[in-house]
């Protein structure tokens, strides 16, 4: 790597550090502004959903690989810790490591089997891998254990899992408080989760995933293990996917087969998709906006998913880099040279009619063009 | 004996409407490279348009075919000319077209749920009775279904082997760039390509609809499992996908007959992953080489 280069990639660094401790100290303060209940709940959620997304990101922006399963693993993950709650009877903390193992392995699991299929190919192959597990959890009627003369499904069937207890804030922190401690550790939830993605984006590994994403045939001829490329993507994805539904499960004390519904992939994809795929901050921000939206279209519950369908179209015509593109775009507004951008923008990717018109300045009356802008 | 005859007459119509939808799909997805997953959705519209027709008109039956086809095309071309043709040029128009349908299926959805509400309506465009062949009876409604199908299948196999379009949409499928260059109006081909598709879906959609229930999101699991469908045979490739569709829908039926309802599409998918590992490109498709 060239000086330059490493000089761009450290100012880089920097700046991401201070947006993330930007976030991070609003987030910390909100709570001490009493916004009330409602408001500290909605961000709690918040919190976890961009969790999710960050990871997903991995997979389907950095990656490359459209998984559409991201929230069957996502599930696993909730439903696993609820069951070693309800079943083992483990404390939630207890249980968490083993919603994340269990994310992990159904992660790695959808991973494998998607790995001989390319691009659209494993979009379709995701979906229908969670479809049918939606299928099966709401078809589940058998009775597993009886609680009284209560027959409770292994699953929970369409009701979904209760009372596997919680995090236990109540007790801490007080009936006013509990609140308190859903918020702050969904935010270290995100916060670790997010440095989590961010090492793997800078290091060698998310170099590895872009090279496979960009142009596979390339990548593999440099010598990139393409297959154990993919199960460790899906693998490392899989880690605060799973802790995230866990904590999911703790927060809301109830998990069901809604996290698999169409609805939620969808409000999920367009949060990925609106921030921006493949970029840093995309995720968070299109979380945020997203649940922005999702808030203000609640008073209108009827066309909420009609909203937030036509949100997503409107920015896959209008804006397809979604909304950090566009703040890219508003902040490199000042007519510059690709070159220069080039050794920064870790997101770029090879443009060849831009390198074309770069290459050979088209000549106009009045002079010679250097840009587009 | 009974019983096999019976999951051969259930798996023969699901196979049908199965091969109805893969036809659909394999047919944008040969010309323009794209899955439409907004396919349930005209389904639905199909099947809601002929509930209205016969319900609310009181329009009598000879009607509603023809309405439901004249509304998947209709839908077909809005859709092409409202999202898809503002994609097309893009480098990721794959994901982004399944990102994008993925919406309108959800906006149709929530939309014909507003209109019509959530219960289940009962397709009027459905044939009681049935014929009996010894202990077995074979309801005429499947009848109806595998006919028209059928009717369907030589309809899209006509226009695709005899028509200019059908030339037109061949050339696209295989050359893009050249049939273009060769002076072929590429957008009004996509345009008549998605009105066709969106008018197979809402025609099934009326007939899917009357072997089982009206509802909203009555279309999506079709979609998914005729897409699964077209990858297990190879996509694009029109016969394989007929003939597969006919093979899994027997061995959902089967599978459902023998182990329980639930397990029928789980059993399916998991057929189809097995044989994805062993030939990546489908049964029928072939290695396609991507030069860098």
């Amino acid at each position: 790597m060239s000086s330059s280069a490493k000089q761009a990639k450290r100012r880089e660094i920097w700046r991401d550090f201070w947006i993330g401790l930007g976030f991070v100290t609003i987030a910390v303060l909100i709570p001490l502004f009493d916004p009330g209940n409602y408001v500290l709940s909605q961000i709690t959620l918040f919190f976890i959903w961009a969790a999710v997304v960050t990871q997903w990101n991995l997979v389907f922006g950095v990656a490359g690989v459209y998984s559409l399963a991201h929230m069957a693993v996502f599930a696993v993950g909730g439903y696993a810790t609820g069951m070693m709650g309800l079943y083992a009877g483990w404390n939630l903390w207890a249980a968490l490591p083993i919603g994340a193992l269990a994310a992990v392995i159904a992660s790695l699991l959808i991973g494998a089997a998607n790995l001989r299929l390319r691009g659209p190919y494993v979009a379709i192959m995701t979906l229908a891998i969670a479809q049918v597990m939606y299928s099966l959890i709401i078809t589940d009627v058998e009775c597993f254990i009886y609680q009284g003369r209560l027959c409770l499904n292994f699953t929970g069937g369409s009701k979904g899992l209760i009372q596997y207890g919680d995090f236990g804030f109540r007790d801490l922190l007080g009936f006013k408080y509990r609140i308190w401690g859903d918020y702050y550790l969904s935010l270290v939830l995100l916060i670790l989760g997010m440095l989590f993605s961010l090492f793997i984006i800078y290091g060698p590994l998310g170099a590895t995933f872009r090279a496979l994403r960009d142009n596979q045939i390339c990548a593999e001829a440099r010598g990139v293990d393409r297959v154990r490329s993919q199960l460790l993507v899906f693998a490392l994805s899989g880690i605060f996917t799973g802790l995230a539904g866990g904590v999911y499960a703790g927060v809301q004390r109830t998990i069901g087969p809604d996290m698999l519904s169409t609805t939620l992939l969808l409000f999920l994809l367009s949060m990925m998709v609106v921030g921006g795929r493949g970029t840093k901050w995309g995720p968070i921000l299109g979380a945020g906006a997203l649940m922005l939206v999702d808030t203000t279209l609640r008073d209108f519950g009827q066309i909420r998913v009609a909203g937030l369908s036509l949100i997503i179209l409107l920015v896959m015509i209008f804006l397809p880099r979604g909304l950090v593109g566009l703040v890219d775009d508003i902040f490199r507004w000042r007519p510059r040279s690709r070159w220069e951008d080039g050794a920064e923008g870790g997101e770029e990717r090879f443009d060849f009619r831009e390198y074309q018109r770069l290459r050979n300045p088209k000549k106009t009356p009045f002079g010679t063009a250097r840009n587009n802008g | 004996m009974d019983i096999f005859l019976q999951i051969l007459i259930s798996g023969l119509s699901l196979g049908a409407m199965y091969a109805v939808g893969t036809i659909a799909l394999s047919l944008l997805w040969g010309t323009m490279g794209m899955m439409n997953l907004a396919h349930g959705g005209f389904i639905a519209i199909g099947g809601y348009l002929a509930y209205w027709c016969m319900t609310v008109l009181g329009a009598s039956w000879i009607f509603v075919l023809p309405l439901a086809l004249a509304g998947g095309m209709l839908s077909g071309y809005l859709m092409y000319h409202l999202v898809v043709r503002w994609m097309f040029e893009r480098k990721e128009f794959g994901v982004d077209i399944i990102i994008a349908t993925v919406a309108i299926a959800a906006l149709v959805e929530n939309g014909l749920l507003n209109i019509a509400g959530p219960s289940a309506k009962r397709q009027p465009f459905a044939l009681s009775g049935g014929l009996r062949i010894g202990d077995v009876v074979l309801p005429y409604q499947t009848i109806l279904t595998v006919v028209i199908a059928i009717i369907l299948l030589i309809v899209v196999f006509y226009i695709v082997t005899h028509t200019k379009l059908g030339i037109v949409i061949r050339a696209i499928s295989q050359q893009q760039t050249a049939s273009r260059l060769m002076g072929v109006n590429t957008r009004s081909a996509f345009a008549k390509a998605m009105m066709l598709a969106g008018g197979i879906a809402a025609v099934s959609g009326v007939l899917v609809t009357g072997a089982t229930q009206l509802f909203p999101s009555v279309g999506f699991d079709t979609t998914i499992k005729a897409l699964v469908i077209c990858i297990i045979a190879g996509l694009g490739n029109l016969r394989g996908a007929i003939f597969m569709a006919f093979v899994l829908g027997l061995f959902e039926v089967a599978v459902q007959y023998i182990f329980g309802q639930r397990y029928g599409f789980p059993a399916m998918l998991g057929l189809v992953i097995v044989v994805l590992i062993i030939r990546p490109n489908g049964l029928f498709g072939k290695a396609t080489v991507d030069r860098v």
